[in-house]
């Protein structure tokens, strides 16, 4: 069985660099989704991430209750966010207004499972690259509040708190984002109904 | 449903409005099932539901695999060494003080105590302060043989 967080966050406050290596893979994807969906095409990413983690890592021995670690990295990882922002005299992750509007991706969808179907696997990476690319249409604090709520899977009263809004203004943001994606893929589904019409 | 009537346009904009919190599965129980008796009838809405549906299924899905985790993990590697050696020492530097004076502690309490009374202190003194004259006149003394006198 594998061990808790609980369990890894004790040890790991102990000075367990392999505890905390498991916390790293077990969390690490959503953070870098976290960080890829507020920054979008951004450098900084990487940077962040590392960041993020170091910062988890020297406080973790102040982490009070274990059970809320994934909130807790979440909050690390958009306090960093909001930092390197403000370092670069560009607040809009969280406020500004929309973000670019290329159809180009944040990133490379993720290389396919050796035994997926090749065209279902052709299919998954356009709908990912596609999806991506209208994430990055939206504006950063829709994109920050649909990763804290589909990543991280965090109440509203949470993601209110993180980002310093009202409870109904997180709530607001979400539907407004999974609004705008389904408007914004909506002409590749028609196009998808015709194909198969 | 037709969708013609105005009242039923209104009650799907309704419904539609509503959409994004019913499949965040965060609308009250009330309204959610008001909502799911519409989509029972209304095919538009009903299609409006899953594309939303697909919409959250693919953002939920699309996440970073675990080997795209590792190179990042192995440049966080030295960092977080350093943190971890940090972290240790103290904790073991303590450890073994402690040992070490347990260890100790039966040793240091058997040895004898240093005489420090005022009489030995006066006495080590008068020794120190005592010129070399009187000091070796005993000696001359000890060396005074019953022949001494024969030789004067």
């Amino acid at each position: 069985m594998e061990p808790s967080d609980r369990e890894l966050v004790e040890q790991a406050a102990r000075g367990d660099r392999p505890a905390f290596d498991a916390l790293v893979r077990r969390h690490g994807p959503a953070v870098l989704n976290l960080l890829r969906r507020a920054l979008g095409r951004d450098d900084a990413v990487n940077d962040l991430f590392q960041d993020t983690f170091l910062r988890a890592f020297r406080a973790i021995d102040r982490l009070k209750e274990p059970e809320r670690l994934r909130s807790w990295l979440a909050t690390i990882a958009m306090n960093r966010v909001r930092r390197h922002f403000e370092r670069a005299r560009n607040p809009r992750v969280l406020y500004g207004p929309t973000g670019g509007g290329e159809d180009e991706t944040l990133v490379e969808p993720s290389d396919p499972p050796g035994d997926a179907d090749p065209a279902e696997e052709a299919e998954r990476r356009e709908r990912t690259a596609l999806l991506r690319a209208a994430i990055e249409r939206l504006p950063p604090r829709q994109r920050a509040v649909l990763s804290l709520r589909l990543d991280f899977e965090l109440p509203y009263r949470e993601i209110a708190e993180m980002l310093e809004i009202t409870e109904e203004n997180a709530r607001a943001c979400h539907y407004q984002a999974l609004r705008s994606l389904r408007r914004l893929l909506a002409p590749r589904r028609a196009a998808k109904r015709e194909d198969r019409g | 449903m037709s969708g013609s009537a105005p009242k039923e346009r209104s009650l799907c904009a309704a419904v539609e409005a509503r959409l994004p919190a019913f499949v965040d599965r965060s609308l009250p129980s009330g309204e959610r099932e008001l909502v799911e008796c519409h989509l029972e009838e209304c095919d538009r809405c009903a299609r409006a539901r899953e594309e939303l549906l697909a919409v959250v299924r693919t953002v939920a899905e699309d996440r970073p695999s675990a080997e795209e985790i590792e190179p990042l993990l192995f440049r966080l590697g030295p960092a977080l060494d350093t943190l971890a050696a940090g972290r240790r020492t103290p904790r073991r530097v303590f450890f073994a003080a402690a040992a070490a004076l347990l260890l100790a502690l039966p040793v240091l309490t058997k040895l004898p105590k240093p005489d420090t009374s005022l009489e030995r202190l006066v006495s080590v003194g008068r020794l120190i302060e005592r010129p070399i004259s009187r000091t070796v006149a005993p000696l001359r003394d000890l060396g005074a043989s019953p022949l001494a006198g024969a030789e004067r």
